[in-house]
């Protein structure tokens, strides 16, 4: 197995006021193509600002950040854009859907920005692997909170990147929802072999994972 | 009460950026109205001193005999008459000089120019007193006691005498210093005693003017008064023709300030209305993208009338901050501005009069301004504060922006950067198609504006002195002259200088391209009118078939059928504005006799149509004249196209052969463009003035309309990002929405912009507005207009998306909560 993404002594730092906020500090991390890691911690210990490091939402204070064997730390934004757009599937909390477009316009749309011809069929897959067949064209705010995430998890799919993100993709969702939506999320990620790093607060969920790792005060615990 | 003002002062200040589109759009509705205002009272009060300045007289009757003077002088409704008599034509170099004589029958006539000075009137046969600037023309100092040898024309057609004079006054005259027109242009005038009138002409010939005032200027209308005016006239036997109304004077004593309020009413009119949709657009927006701030505010139990209270108490405040800037602004504008064009009115204007200092503040306009913006504003509240009254606690909690009503959507298979933009657009349909509509409201504004003002061209002014060419040459004859029948055109024709050896000289300087020829005829006939009395002649002159067609555009009365009129002799009448008072009408047919030079026959013309302006007073077809059978040139005159860049050695032979013989004067182009230009400049300019703030108030709203579509957004845009969305592409995408609305506007700009521009200036035309004659496609305001939209709204949406992606992609997309 090789390993899709790595950080090496990765730092990022706020100032505040008065004192400086270690929110990830000199953290060494390695994940394999394939892998379901999750990561644990309370809030406001650095696993989400790690996250936006990992992918290339956020620029690093010092280290490095491989991902797919390249360093994107000292990418450019527009370099960036390019990474999250091809490599990285993100999944939010919120869903955080364009409002403007339809459930099917919504997963096409990172294909539409990288200008890639859509792969009908594969999407359609997706969409009925998820069981969103009869929603196509709804509009998000039509949809229930379960199927506003399935369909989240299809945008993050649908580019057919090597690293899937999500930053608590069951946190707005009662446990039943959560817990379909996860069980969703790990089997596609293993049917189109898709690496997936998901932070929970959900101990369920983090036992589903190959390896969880446990972040405290910007420190792998 | 007190908690809906401090949440009005909190959400000002929140909403930073909307609150100041909003002051700025209130404001500058102010200094318009404000501007406004100050123009009118400023422009009264110019009336009322220029009307002083140009004297008391209510009207002067024209060519009146010795026994009409005396009646006029009996007569119980006259309160005050001067006559005055022009005594002698100048006969000095090509000075236009004449020689007056005027006297007080009834006193009370007062004058603003043309008083004495210093001196006193001329009392004995060899003495003068006029401005100096008469004097100083024919090379003598203006000094009381100074002789002067002049040589002149009694009535103009006696034979020349010359005689010696003493100065003894001068009197006010107007500052022409300034001016820069040529001499030609300028006449120059001087007043003698009533014994040397006595020794030339016999009191029973003697044509008089008489400057008259009537009773009851203080208790009657300008209609009354005229009626008044009349009836005296028609009481000593004076046509109407005859009657020269003082109109400016007795417009702004009898009625100084309803015609200007009508002008003034109608444009603040336009300027309310249109500022009354920006501020209600910014506000319909803003409650819209608030609804869910409102849903909370309800879902704690704010009711619907608190709701409303809020957005007024906040609307009101924002008017309290603008008004004051804008009346300070608005009155202050016009107030630098007036000087200025009032120094460039005197600089062509002959008749115009220096003013003094202006009263231009008037509390009552002032109050009003500051009244209408509020009652404006608060009428464009109306709706947004329904709407917002309106707005559901529910909503508070799902809403998504949009009203979504939508619930599915067709969509596309593939999503690209343009698509995404189209579909924000399409979701907030209403807040796309209001902007839209307020924009292009301010454009189609400005391109009817644009309509008229473009149609206002130098060009058109000055080519009523050159109808083509670069240059004319015009014979300077008489028609009807009886001591020196050798300067009538008939007898110049004999031996015309316009003959072909001057033409060829003409063409041979380098750089002349083509040189045309104008004609005309002199006629007389027994037809009974005015115009033809005692043997009186005229001119007549011809059309072509492409003539005909022109005229055939501003034809008043009848119709110009080219064909029909070779064949039943017919012709158009010159002069519509006088038909009447000449007592002719279409379908007359008129005998005329013809004056070729030595020659003279008879011809009968048929009066088939009628024209306000032509260079005759009959136009006969190309075909008709041809059968008269000539034998004489009659070229009057003759214009000159040259080749552009030899105008200026061109303009120095013409002027070279022009100075050496006064038998015909010479119009340039550069020189009638230049007095064109500043007519026209004069009236552009404040207007574009008033324009281009409308069309910034216009902008204000786009502003808004952006900021409200990326701010509210911000999070949305972060999530595009996220997921790959680019600078460039976030860019584009913006500028992609912006575009819409540009084109949009410019869309409805040039077609119904310019439709309503063409109307303007039809009816500008039919009024008589500027002289207009041509209509202009506005085409430098059409592309000046597409350029400042385009690069407007590109820079707006850079600035914007800049100042979005300055914040962390992070915050933004945490924004939400």
């Amino acid at each position: 197995m090789s390993i899709i993404l790595e950080t090496k002594n990765l730092c990022k730092y706020y100032n505040s006021d008065e004192n400086l906020v270690k929110a990830v500090d000199h953290i060494d991390l390695q994940i394999e193509q394939g892998e379901f890691v999750t990561i644990i911690g309370k809030s406001g210990s650095g696993k989400s600002t790690l996250l936006h490091l990992l992918g290339g939402l956020d620029n690093p204070t010092s280290g490095e950040v491989w991902v797919d064997g390249q360093n994107i730390a000292g990418f450019s934004g527009e370099e960036l854009a390019v990474i999250r757009r091809r490599k990285i599937g993100f999944i939010f909390q919120a869903f955080n859907l364009v409002p403007s477009l339809n459930v099917w316009e919504n997963i096409v749309l990172p294909l539409g920005l990288d200008a890639r011809k859509v792969d009908e069929i594969f999407v359609k897959d997706i969409i009925k692997t998820l069981g969103m067949e009869d929603r196509v064209r709804n509009l998000p705010n039509m949809l229930s909170g379960g199927q506003q995430q399935r369909c989240a998890i299809a945008r993050a799919i649908a580019a057919k990147p090597s690293i899937v993100l999500a930053d608590e993709p069951t946190g707005n969702l009662d446990s039943k929802t959560g817990d379909e939506v996860i069980s969703l999320l790990k089997s596609s990620a293993k049917k189109y072999g898709q690496t997936l790093v998901v932070i929970t607060h959900n101990e369920e969920i983090a036992q589903m994972a190959d390896r969880t790792i446990t972040i405290e005060d910007g420190k792998i615990g | 009460m007190k908690m809906i003002n401090t949440l009005a002062v909190s959400r000002i200040k929140y909403n930073r950026s909307r609150t100041i589109l909003t002051v700025i759009s209130i404001m500058l509705t102010t200094v318009l109205l404000m501007g406004l205002g100050t123009s009118a009272v400023a422009i009264v009060d110019i009336n009322r001193q220029q009307a002083v300045f140009s004297g008391n007289t209510h009207a002067r009757l024209l060519r009146l005999n010795e026994e009409q003077v005396m009646m006029l002088s009996s007569h119980m409704d006259v309160e005050a008459l001067r006559i005055s008599n022009t005594f002698a034509t100048v006969e000095y170099e090509k000075m236009n000089g004449v020689l007056t004589f005027s006297k007080d029958l009834k006193e009370g006539i007062y004058q603003g120019i043309g008083n004495i000075i210093e001196g006193r009137k001329a009392e004995r046969a060899d003495e003068i007193y006029g401005p100096s600037a008469f004097f100083e023309r024919m090379g003598v100092e203006a000094k009381i006691g100074n002789k002067i040898t002049i040589s002149f024309r009694p009535n103009g057609e006696g034979f020349i005498q010359t005689r010696e004079f003493t100065i003894c006054g001068l009197m006010s005259q107007v500052d022409m210093s300034n001016v820069d027109i040529s001499d030609s242009r300028i006449v120059y005038g001087a007043v003698i005693s009533e014994v040397l009138v006595d020794e030339y002409i016999d009191a029973k010939e003697r044509i008089y003017d008489a400057s008259i005032r009537v009773y009851g200027e203080d208790e009657l209308s300008y209609d009354e008064i005229k009626e008044k005016i009349e009836a005296v006239a028609q009481n000593i036997g004076c046509d109407k023709v005859n009657i020269d109304l003082n109109g400016q004077y007795l417009y702004t004593m009898t009625d100084p300030g309803t015609e200007m309020a009508a002008i003034v009413g109608m444009i603040a009119f336009i300027i309310i209305i249109f500022s009354g949709l920006v501020i209600y657009s910014i506000y319909y927006v803003s409650v819209i993208t608030d609804v869910q701030e409102i849903g909370k505010l309800k879902a704690i139990g704010a009711s619907d009338k608190q709701i409303r209270k809020l957005l007024l108490s906040e609307g009101l405040r924002m008017t309290v901050i603008a008004i004051p800037i804008g009346l300070v602004l608005g009155y202050f504008i016009p107030y630098f501005a007036f000087p200025v064009i009032i120094k460039m009115v005197m600089a062509v204007s002959v008749t115009a009069v220096p003013v003094g200092s202006l009263n231009m503040f008037s509390l009552p306009v002032t109050l009003l301004v500051a009244a209408v913006v509020v009652i404006t504003v608060v009428i464009s509240l109306l709706k947004p504060m329904k709407m917002a009254a309106r707005v559901s606690p529910i909503e508070a909690i799902r809403f998504q922006e949009s009203s979504g009503r939508a619930k599915v959507r067709k969509g596309n298979k593939n999503v690209s950067v343009f698509k995404l933009s189209a579909a924000n657009l399409v979701r907030n349909k209403k807040r796309t198609i209001v902007t839209m509509v307020t924009m292009g409201l301010s454009c189609v504004l400005f391109m009817t504006l644009a309509g008229v003002m473009s149609s206002m061209s130098s060009e058109d002014i000055a080519r009523r002195n050159i109808d083509r060419g670069d240059f004319r040459l015009s014979l300077d004859y008489s028609v009807n002259d009886k001591e020196y029948p050798e300067n009538n055109l008939d007898s110049l024709q004999q031996e015309n200088i316009f003959n072909k050896e001057f033409v060829d000289n003409i063409e041979k300087i380098d750089g002349v391209k083509t040189v045309e020829r104008g004609h005309n005829l002199l006629v007389g006939s027994n037809f009974p009118s005015e115009i033809f009395k005692d043997g009186r002649r005229e001119r007549i002159t011809y059309m072509d078939r492409k003539g005909a067609a022109e005229y055939q555009k501003e034809v008043k009365k009848g119709e110009i059928n080219y064909d029909e009129m070779v064949a039943g002799n017919g012709a158009v009448f010159g002069w519509n504005f006088f038909m009447d008072e000449y007592g002719f009408k279409i379908g007359d047919i008129v005998d005329l006799k013809a004056y070729d030079g030595n020659r003279q026959f008879s011809f009968s013309i048929k009066i088939m149509a009628a024209v306000d302006i032509a260079d005759g007073l009959f136009i006969l077809p190309k075909e008709v004249w041809d059968g008269l059978g000539l034998e004489f040139d009659t070229t009057t005159d003759l214009y000159i196209s040259v080749d552009n860049a030899k105008y200026e050695s061109v303009k120095e032979s013409l002027e070279k052969i022009s100075d050496t013989r006064g038998d015909f004067v010479l119009y340039s182009m550069d020189e009638e463009l230049s007095l064109g230009k500043m007519t026209t400049a004069m009236v552009k300019y404040p207007m574009y003035l008033i324009l281009i703030i409308i069309a910034v108030i216009g902008f204000m709203n786009l502003i808004n309309t952006m900021i409200t579509s990326i701010v509210t957004r911000k999070r949305e845009l972060g999530i595009l990002q996220a997921i790959g969305l680019s600078d460039g592409q976030l860019t584009k995408m913006l500028a992609g929405e912006g575009m819409v609305f540009t084109a949009g506007t410019l869309i409805s700009s040039v077609t119904i912009g310019n439709i309503f521009g063409y109307l303007a200036f039809v009816w500008a035309k039919e009024n008589h507005f500027m002289s207009l004659s041509q209509y202009h496609y506005p085409l430098v305001e059409t592309i000046v207009l597409a350029l400042a939209l385009v690069l407007g709204q590109l820079f707006l949406t850079n600035f914007i998306g800049k100042r979005v992606r300055r914040q962390s992609l992070i915050d933004r997309i945490r924004s939400s909560e």
